[in-house]
């Protein structure tokens, strides 16, 4: 049985491919159309998960949307946003969802839309390999839900609580990071990296925005938000609660900024890990599965499994919307087949599109690019990369399926030597362009993981943090309170990815790779060798290895190419930063 | 102080997200509604939204921003639009007023001398027509026309221009105004439109529309003078004229109106017989009248009718056929190519005399000048833009309306020489490949791309160079930008004169062409001078696009497309959507012609009949490959093509969809894709396509 899930119209939309319970692939939209965060129903995604499947259309058995758009429809009246403007009745779209998916998509056979929480939690349970385990879902807003509580065993998954818009943690955090500055929808992870350089002398003033209530429940002090009645996230009431003016966009950060962030970081922690022994409570087992957006603060994550009730955590690493998608197509596998898609734990997601070597040659020779070609010998393409690493030099590096996720894991990274202490500032001035206080993550073989990060269990996603322990000075990716956000490497999800390490290792006796996404500021995470080369070329990126080859820029004189490539009408954005998207 | 509605609205809410959701709007729903907003909607919103759209007025005049130094202020480029300098004219800054008399020159792409520009255009024409001794006005000519300018940008330029102090102004505009009228329809418009449709058809929204536009060219006008000539500021305004013998319509263009059933069917019968007919003119002549008198808005009825006419030298019917065909398409949604419509054109010649702007009306000049002809390519280079001939005739005529404004006394244009101006050779081979490109790019046939590729060649030997690496990048996998050959053009910075040489060089994203029809063009061309490139491009040809055991996606763009011509109003798709009764693609074969095996997921939605069958045709299109039955869903179908069919190299194939009559269909929304897709409704579609080497002959 053949399904497609997919996420679209709010941001992140996305596709994925479930045969007979086994997820075959799924794909940002972003990647194909590099508008970043493009919400706009997944066309070249779709296009890409049949084509990757060997299937047609005509072989799709359903399509399930990850919402449910009449629900979504009511908490929009109910918000009341839109007024009563003559004629708003006719030219509301409800079922702007099921046109777009057979006008656009062409699909002709069954559509189930599935709750945007129930989806989250099917995105996390049926992948998690847990036979059972409590799951909490936690983000901005779904249809009325922002927080749900549930419970999967086998092939049943039931949300049995929920909190309702506009009570909710995801909005909570956006709009604090709304009030720093940041973009609301793409800040959110800016305040997290911020907050270890500031301390909670603000945490009393954030639990006033908030009240905990019983059992599952939270409710936001709606006097000091504007979402739900104006275009700015907050009232007034806030920076008069906080003493001081938001900080504008381009305004520098400083230690008052820091310690709002913390404060805030603190009290979601707070909130998560009581809600976590009530979930507990409620659902006995050692197992937790999470996602929703604030299911990527790896922050908290780190401090829900150290210091909450469960042993177990599994956050599906597409814990954002883009993930939806998966959870859709599994709650409709679940009904259709009556038993859940996996039972196996997801091993990786290297879900999107791969090239081959043929096709990357071809593409080498077509430019004027001088490269070394290292067919056939993969030992010399990873020697030769790792010496490069640590002669300091930065690596894109491009290999394999395309990671479906947030993360780079090792097919679209970028790596550089973590010991280096210059390298975080020469990385961003080179290519992330990213503020300085945003620390860069690790990835670690995992027999080594335990040597260098307080680390106690495989952490293929980077969704969580830790404490670095190693002996070795790791400046590059040591965040200012001694954490680290890991990724554990395994020999059987991405071998050349091992086996680069492994090089490393052998030439420096640093097992460990500084790894951050392969894309320029802005622009999504490249997709296909082209992208690899033009962010490679318009940036100061030191190396590219690109499947078998690896071109230098000391080899080659890229000024015309980076002219031509500049020239390029810059990368748009689907981000809104509009408080309506919520609403 | 609860910033929240009442839980107890939320009943209400969902409540009404049924009724709405079911399509069930009534009375009833109102006051839900009002239950649930109350007085809360806030106008002030909508501004607050609209205001980043409403430009502030600066002080820029196009890319040229004001910068005040010692007291003294001018114009410069302004370096944060840079990406739009190609489009204007190659003036850093735009120079202090002399002693000389100030004229500006506004308007679109044939105005910037299109292809010539910047070593001519028709700034440099009329500058020089005007300065010659025996003139009795001099005058420098600020150029000011801006390639792709639209009706409002052209409107505000009109307004900011007087800060430069013109003592006239020459408006040479009225190509890219469809999108303006585009622009007034709002979704009553489009109920109306369809409306129209079902109760007088065609003719109905051709007056429906062509109203609306004279509306809008006076609007239009109006402003113009406000700005100028209400100003003192003596207005020229030039009617663009068409490339109405040798621009033919393309495949959009010539998309099926819906018809009744037996209308339809006659229709397709009269181009059957048109298209046999050959040289027999009558048969042509008539099948095409039949072709117009049963569907009026298809442009292909008028070009044969046209030709017919042309061909017997009754060039005032021909000529009343072409533009006929070059009209239809401001009612297809399609993209179009700029033009300027017989509306656009009257209601200037209608309006303008009041508001006291001068005409020069292009059609007239050119029918007056060549009367035993029809305008055609020795005057243009695409559509509208002209040649090296055309501007200096139309700028002649410009001239002697420019001196009788200045000094009040009637001029006649035949007194008026043209300049000693002419770009030289190498630069007219330029615009020549230019020409082929762009007529490649936008749907035109082989005949008038080999016709500008010789002309290139026959202008300059040099530009076979560009030639070579144009062809080289254009049969690669790669996207342009990344081809070496296509630094090496940029680098040597050889075809500027196409819209800077960059963008206009390069491709949509993932929507390369294979310019399969170009390069054979360019290939030929070079042939007549001696260099042989036939078989280097049939191998790379074959190494980069040749079908192998991996197999081929023959919906990407450099099979399935030939240029870039696209409906406007239909959102993006997982498919590919014909509203014509023909898919033609393009695939290549290796030498060794192995046996191919095809796989095709298809559909004729809303249209399925027993006994109607999709045809499938390899290259000359007489032999059929294979038959698959209609169906109105998706069926995946396979078929083979054994070696000895096959041409090693490019190999056409076309599908032919069946034709069958269907009801004109209820639409269910107000979108333009729902007005389009009743108006013309979808002959067939294409989810996948693929084609690879055949390891047995059994499929």
């Amino acid at each position: 049985m053949n399904i497609v899930g997919i996420s679209a119209f709010f941001h992140d939309a996305a596709c994925c491919l479930l045969q007979d319970g086994i997820l075959k692939a799924a794909a940002e939209e972003e990647r194909f159309t590099r508008i970043k965060a493009d919400p706009s129903i997944p066309v070249q995604a779709f296009k890409y998960c049949l084509e990757q499947s060997g299937l047609t259309i005509a072989d799709i058995d359903c399509i399930a949307y990850y919402e449910n758009p009449e629900k979504k429809l009511a908490r929009q009246l109910w918000s009341g946003v839109w007024g009563n403007k003559p004629g708003l009745l006719t030219r509301l779209q409800p079922n702007m969802v099921a046109s777009a998916i057979r006008e656009q998509l062409g699909f002709e056979g069954q559509v189930k839309f599935i709750d945007h929480h129930l989806s989250h939690a099917a995105s996390s349970f049926f992948f998690s390999g847990f036979e059972e385990a409590a799951v909490l879902t936690v983000d901005g807003v779904g249809e009325w839900a922002t927080t749900t509580y549930g419970k999967g065993d086998r092939d049943n998954l039931q949300i049995f609580e929920e909190v309702e818009f506009p009570d909710s943690l995801g909005l909570l955090y956006s709009t604090i990071t709304s009030y720093l500055g940041f973009g609301v929808n793409d800040g959110e992870y800016k305040v997290m990296g911020l907050a270890p350089y500031g301390k909670p002398l603000y945490a009393d003033n954030i639990r006033k925005l908030i009240s905990v209530k019983e059992a599952g429940q939270y409710r936001l002090e709606m006097q000091y938000f504007g979402f739900m009645s104006s275009r700015c996230m907050y009232t007034d009431l806030l920076p008069e609660l906080f003493g001081k003016a938001p900080r504008q966009e381009d305004a520098p950060l400083n230690q008052f900024h820091a310690d709002i962030a913390k404060s805030l970081q603190v009290v979601l922690e707070e909130i998560l890990l009581e809600k976590t022994f009530y979930l507990h409570n409620k659902v006995n087992t050692e197992n937790l599965c999470m996602a929703g957006g604030v299911a990527l603060n790896c922050v908290a994550n780190g401090h829900i499994l150290r210091n909450g009730p469960f042993k177990k955590l599994f956050v599906q690493p597409a814990a954002n919307d883009a993930g939806g998608a998966i959870g859709a197509a599994a709650m409709a596998h679940l009904e259709l087949n009556g038993e859940r898609p996996a039972r196996n734990r997801l091993q990786h997601v290297y879900l999107g599109p791969s090239f081959s070597t043929d096709e990357v040659h071809r593409l080498l020779e077509s430019t004027s690019v001088e490269y070394i070609n290292c067919r056939e010998n993969e030992n010399m393409l990873l020697e030769l990369t790792a010496r490069k690493i640590s002669e300091g030099k930065v690596i894109g590096w491009f290999q394999g399926r395309m990671e479906f996720g947030p993360r780079s894991l090792g097919a679209r990274s970028i790596l550089a030597d973590p010991r280096n202490p210059d390298m975080r500032d020469r990385i961003n001035a080179m290519v992330k362009k990213r503020e300085g206080f945003r620390p860069f993550a690790p990835a670690i073989l995992d027999v080594k993981a335990r040597e260098h990060f307080n680390l106690d269990h495989h952490s293929p996603f980077m969704l969580e943090t830790c404490q670095v322990i190693s002996s070795l000075e790791l400046p590059a990716i040591t965040h200012v309170d001694g954490s680290a956000r890991v990724q554990t490497v395994h020999r059987d999800t991405n071998e050349r990815f091992y086996g680069l390490l492994e090089a490393f290792g052998s030439l420096t006796g640093c097992p460990i790779l500084l790894n951050t996404s392969f894309n320029i500021k802005g622009e999504p995470i490249v997709c296909t060798p082209e992208d690899a080369i033009r962010c490679f070329v318009t940036t100061d990126i030191d190396c590219l290895v690109i499947e078998d080859f690896i071109i230098d820029r000391e080899e080659n004189s890229l000024d015309i190419l980076k002219y031509l490539l500049l020239y390029t009408f810059p990368g748009k954005s689907g981000i809104q930063h509009d408080v309506y998207t919520f609403i | 102080m609860e910033n929240r509605p009442s839980d107890d609205l939320k009943i209400i809410a969902a409540e009404l997200a049924r009724h709405i959701s079911a399509g069930n709007i009534s009375a009833a729903c109102e006051p839900l509604l009002a239950q649930l907003a109350g007085n809360k909607y806030d106008p002030a919103y909508e501004e607050a939204a609209d205001s980043g759209t409403k430009a502030a007025h600066n002080t820029a005049i196009g890319i040229w921003k004001k910068t005040v130094e010692d007291g003294k202020s001018f114009y410069s480029r302004d370096a944060a639009r840079q990406i739009e300098w190609a489009l204007w004219a190659n003036i850093n800054e735009l120079p202090a007023k002399s002693s000389k008399k100030r004229l500006v020159l506004l308007g679109e792409s044939v105005a910037r001398g299109y292809l010539y520009d910047p070593h001519y255009n028709v700034a440099r024409e009329l500058e020089a027509i005007l300065n010659e001794k025996s003139s009795p006005w001099n005058a420098e000519v600020v150029d000011l026309a801006k390639t792709s300018i639209s009706m409002k940008e052209l409107l505000e330029l009109a307004d900011a221009c007087t800060a430069l102090e013109p003592d006239m102004a020459v408006i040479f505009a009225g190509n890219n105004w469809d999108p303006a009228l585009a622009d007034t329809l709002n979704e009553e418009d489009v109920n109306t439109i369809l409306e129209i449709f079902r109760q007088d058809g065609f003719p109905g929204i051709k007056d429906f529309l062509s109203n609306r536009f004279r509306d809008l060219v006076t609007q239009c006008l109006e402003q113009l003078s406000a700005s100028l000539t209400v100003k003192g500021i003596p207005v020229v305004f030039v009617i663009p004229e068409f490339n109405l013998m040798d621009w033919k319509s393309d495949h959009i263009e010539q998309g099926l109106l819906w018809l009744p059933e037996e209308k339809m069917k006659e229709w397709l019968q009269a181009k059957d017989l048109a298209e046999q007919a050959g040289a027999d003119m009558e048969k042509l002549g008539t099948a095409a009248a039949r072709m117009v008198a049963l569907n009026p808005s298809n442009p292909l009825g008028y070009e044969l009718l046209g030709h017919y006419y042309a061909t017997g030298r009754q060039y005032a019917a021909a000529r009343d056929c072409f533009e006929s065909s070059r009209d239809t398409v401001l009612f297809t949604g399609g993209v179009t190519k700029p033009r300027c419509y017989k509306v656009i054109r009257e209601q200037i010649l209608a309006e303008a005399p009041r508001l006291g702007i001068k005409i020069i009306d292009l059609p007239a000049v050119f029918a007056s000048a060549f009367p035993d002809k029809i305008p055609d390519k020795s005057l243009f280079l695409d559509y509208c833009h002209l040649t090296v001939e055309g501007i200096k005739l139309a700028m002649r005529h410009t001239a002697a309306a420019i001196i009788g404004l200045a000094t009040g006394k009637p001029v006649d244009a035949e007194s008026i020489h043209a300049s000693a101006l002419y770009p030289d050779r190498h630069v007219q081979a330029v615009a020549h490949f230019g020409a082929a490109i762009h007529n490649a790019h936008n749907g035109q046939p082989q005949a008038i791309l080999q016709y500008h590729c010789n002309r290139s060649v026959g202008f300059s030997n040099r530009i076979k160079d560009t030639m070579l690496r144009f062809i080289d990048f254009s049969s690669r996998h790669a996207s342009t930008f990344f081809c070496k050959s296509f630094e090496e053009i940029i680098s040597d910075g050889e075809m500027r004169q196409y819209e800077g040489g960059l963008l206009s060089l390069v491709h949509p994203r993932g929507r390369k062409l294979m310019d399969v029809e170009l390069v054979d063009a360019i290939v030929k061309a070079l042939d007549t001078v001696h260099i042989q490139q036939a078989d280097i491009i049939d191998r790379l040809r074959i190494k980069e696009h040749g079908v192998g055991p991996e197999g081929v996606n023959l919906l990407d763009s450099f099979y399935s497309a030939s240029d870039y011509n696209e409906f406007l109003s239909v959102p993006k798709s997982a498919f590919l959507q014909y509203r014509t009764l023909t898919a033609p693609f393009h695939f290549v074969a290796g030498k060794d012609h192995e046996t191919l095996s095809f796989s095709i997921t298809c559909r004729t939605p809303e249209r399925e009949e027993k006994d109607q069958y999709i045809k499938i045709y390899l290259n000359d299109e007489g032999e059929c490959i294979t038959a698959l039955p209609m169906c109105n869903n998706w069926n995946t179908h396979h078929f083979m093509i054994t070696e000895r069919l096959l041409k090693a190299g490019v190999n056409r194939l076309v599908i032919k969809w069946p034709y069958t009559a269907a009801p004109l269909p209820e639409v269910s929304g107000v979108s333009r894709n729902a007005l389009l897709n009743a108006m013309y409704p979808v002959m067939g579609e294409i989810s996948s396509f693929f084609v690879k080497v055949c390891n047995n002959s059994v499929p």
